[in-house]
């Protein structure tokens, strides 16, 4: 007399017997599978710790595919730290200021926090800044998206500790983080142009350009309205004529501009 | 079978000690364990998963676990055992990540190889065999391979639920057969 | 054994109107290429439209029937190219193994097991094994360009582009390259520039020179060398008028010019039937 739970044991007791199991079968697997999977196990075994930085990418759950092209972006910390020290500074000065000369304050920070990423993209793309910049434009991936990765990449580095450096402060309100919409509208801009042009020269272009508005509006009127609603949306409706242009001229970026034989 | 011979590992070590040397930063008794073993691992999991690159990768899991586990390796049965034990948590939880693909062939070759060769041409085989395929598939995973119903959910890409109920019908038909 | 074929068929290409490249007709494929030419020749023009990474001007470009002026087809022969630029293009602040995995990444290649795997792999091809957590700017020169090499290996390319890999090593590190050159022409079709032709017409089956431009001999090593037919003479000392190199102590190889008494007529090199081709034109 059996029950369903001998037949359950007696199952058990097989499944503890792989090579009983797998032996009797009699089936082979291709020795060149085998090997291929041994020789990723040695890789791995021997690959160096990623850095610190991939890891933490990992962990954010960016793709695998992705990583390595965040990761390799030229003057990354660079743009990272320059956008440390911008925060740092702007929160010191607002702290140590009186209430009531705050906006003038403000209205310096909101002017140079979108030169940030901008100097960021400036420095993470292009035969000037990039040594590997022939190998990548030879290698299959777009090089629109090599740039768009990295530009994000410093984008997001630079915006997130301006971000935190003008949330620290309590002056300002809303108006803090007045910078962020031009800093995008500029960056975008900014990506476009660099397609045709070295994009330390686009973002040089494009940085002059924001800061003589700036200072033609300050002359006319009052200098926080520069960082009011209609600049706002008209940052948005730059931003997306930016990504446009970008988009449409991305073919320039698949092929080498060398000026001339070397 | 695939059993490659290696030269640096003498055929005469227990796997045991293999996993005792590898414990010790062995590299070359690693390959030997692996040469000993990939070959059934491979066929078992192919058994199990459909997708080749799912099992390639579950199988390189296992020996990177146990480069880093055997230090703390206990020997209680058969290493062999622990080996699978490993492996099929590895080809689950990528599973987990990524649903299988929809394909339940590789389990029917669960229920064609190993249910025979566990149960025999016995009262309890022939049970068995009156079962419904998906209630045979479920059936196999809980049973032989001592899965948790979440896990048989996993490998089956089934819910939870479906499982635990297949799973209870499959008991009743097997009291059934078995009376 | 097939690896792929290029042909180009009247390329020509101009810098602001300067023109730099004028290519009749020229076929490679079937072993290495080694493309030889003066500074300004056009030889890196020729290497990077080779490479597809400028577009042609005029003519055309067929790698086994791809036109790299289709962005489609251009994407399908990056996927099989490796490129080694002039410059080797190293970034010195990363290490070893990251810059392998950042090319392998370029080359679409993963997930990152797969790439960890390649990166073993061809680190192990050219020697650097043991070096993948080393800064890039702690290697050596030769190290360095082995790891070049290395690269342009990653995904397992059938064409590789190879401009002056050569360029600023000592003997050592050359024959290191060239037998590197030499064990991947079975699987891939090379094309290699370069200004150490006896080194590298050993293991190439085509030999290109370029002059002002135009290709101006293409076909076997062998038969270039027989160009300085009668040319060549071995003597203590150089005489003018002739291209000379010291090959060993007071004895010197020498090409042209009016050979002084004592000297013996001497079996020609492929270097010398380039240096007689170049100055003939």
């Amino acid at each position: 007399m059996t029950s369903v739970h001998d037949l359950e044991a007696a199952l058990g007791r097989a499944g503890g017997h792989p090579r009983f199991m797998a032996g009797t079968a009699g089936e082979s697997v291709d020795r060149g599978r085998l090997a291929a999977n041994l020789a990723a196990i040695d890789a791995e075994i021997d690959a160096p710790l990623p850095s610190l930085l991939a890891r933490l990418l990992k962990r954010l759950g960016v793709g695998d595919r992705v990583i390595p092209l965040v990761t390799a972006t030229p003057a990354l910390r660079r743009s990272w730290i320059a956008a440390v020290v911008v925060a740092l500074l702007f929160a010191l000065n607002a702290a140590s200021g009186s209430p009531g000369e705050g906006t003038g304050r403000i209205v310096v920070f909101l002017t140079i926090a979108p030169l940030i990423p901008l100097l960021g993209v400036a420095l993470a793309f292009g035969p000037a800044v990039d040594p590997t910049h022939e190998v990548a434009v030879a290698a299959p991936m777009d090089g629109f998206r090599l740039f768009l990765v990295r530009s994000i990449t410093v984008f997001s580095a630079g915006a997130a500790m301006l971000l935190l450096g003008s949330l620290l402060v309590p002056a300002g309100g809303v108006a803090r983080i007045g910078w962020l919409l031009p800093a995008l509208a500029t960056t975008a801009v900014t990506m476009a142009v660099s397609t045709r042009f070295d994009p330390r020269l686009a973002a040089g272009g494009v940085g002059s350009a924001w800061i003589v508005l700036v200072v033609v509006v300050s002359q006319a009127a009052d200098p926080a309205a520069m960082f009011g609603p209609v600049t706002q949306v008209v940052s948005v409706a730059i931003a997306v004529g930016g990504s446009v242009a970008f988009v449409r001229q991305r073919r320039h970026l698949d092929e080498l501009s060398v000026p001339g034989p070397r | 079978m695939t059993l490659v011979s290696d030269a640096r590992v003498p055929t005469g070590i227990e796997d045991v000690d293999l996993v005792r040397m590898i414990g010790a930063g062995d590299r070359d008794a690693l390959s030997g364990l692996y040469r000993r073993h990939a070959g059934w691992l491979t066929a078992r999991l192919e058994r199990r998963c459909g997708d080749p690159d799912m099992v390639d990768t579950a199988l390189q899991d296992t020996f990177l676990a146990v480069w880093q586990q055997a230090g703390g390796y206990r020997p209680v049965g058969e290493v062999g055992a622990w080996l699978w034990t490993i492996a099929l948590r590895r080809l689950i939880d990528q599973l987990r990540r990524r649903p299988p693909p929809e394909d339940v062939e590789p389990m029917a070759e669960v229920i064609s190889v190993e249910i025979p060769l566990a149960l025999g041409h016995t009262e309890m085989g022939a049970a068995f065999a009156s079962l419904q395929p998906a209630l045979q598939a479920v059936m196999a995973c809980t049973a032989l391979d001592g899965l948790t119903n979440s896990d048989t959910a996993a490998l089956l890409g089934l819910p939870v639920g479906t499982v635990k109920s297949r799973l209870s019908r499959a008991r009743e038909i097997l009291k059934e057969a078995l009376r | 054994m097939t690896t792929p074929t290029i042909t180009l068929s009247g390329v020509t290409h101009r810098y602001s109107h300067a023109p730099v490249l004028d290519v009749e007709s020229l076929m490679t494929g079937g072993g290495a290429t080694a493309i030889l030419g003066p500074n300004g020749s056009g030889k890196s023009t020729l290497l990077r439209l080779l490479a597809t990474l400028l577009a042609t001007q005029s003519g055309s470009i067929r790698f086994d029937g791809l036109d790299p002026s289709v962005p489609i087809e251009r994407t399908a022969i990056r996927r099989r190219l490796g490129y080694v630029a002039q410059n080797d293009g190293l970034p010195d602040r990363m290490r070893v193994a990251e810059y392998c995995d950042y090319i392998a990444a370029l080359k679409e290649i993963g997930p990152d097991r797969l790439r960890r795997r390649w990166t073993a792999w061809v680190l192990d091809r050219v020697g650097l094994g043991d070096m993948s957590g080393r800064r890039i700017r702690t290697l050596s020169g030769g190290m360095k360009r082995r790891l070049s090499m290395a690269q342009a290996l990653l995904g397992g390319p059938d064409l590789l582009v190879l401009d002056e890999p050569l360029a600023s090593l000592d003997a050592e590190q050359r024959a290191e390259i060239t037998g590197l050159i030499a064990r991947t022409a079975n699987d891939a079709n090379i094309v290699v520039a370069t200004h150490h032709a006896d080194e590298l017409a050993s293991v190439c089956a085509q030999v290109v020179v370029l002059d002002h431009g135009r290709a101006v001999f293409s076909g076997p090593p062998a038969d270039l060398a027989t160009r300085a037919t009668g040319q060549v003479w071995e003597a203590t000392k150089p005489a003018a008028g002739a291209s000379c190199r010291a090959v060993g102590p007071g004895r010197f190889h020498c090409v042209g010019g009016s050979p002084p008494p004592g000297a013996e007529p001497a079996k020609p090199t492929v270097a010398d039937g380039y240096l007689v081709l170049v100055k003939h034109h």
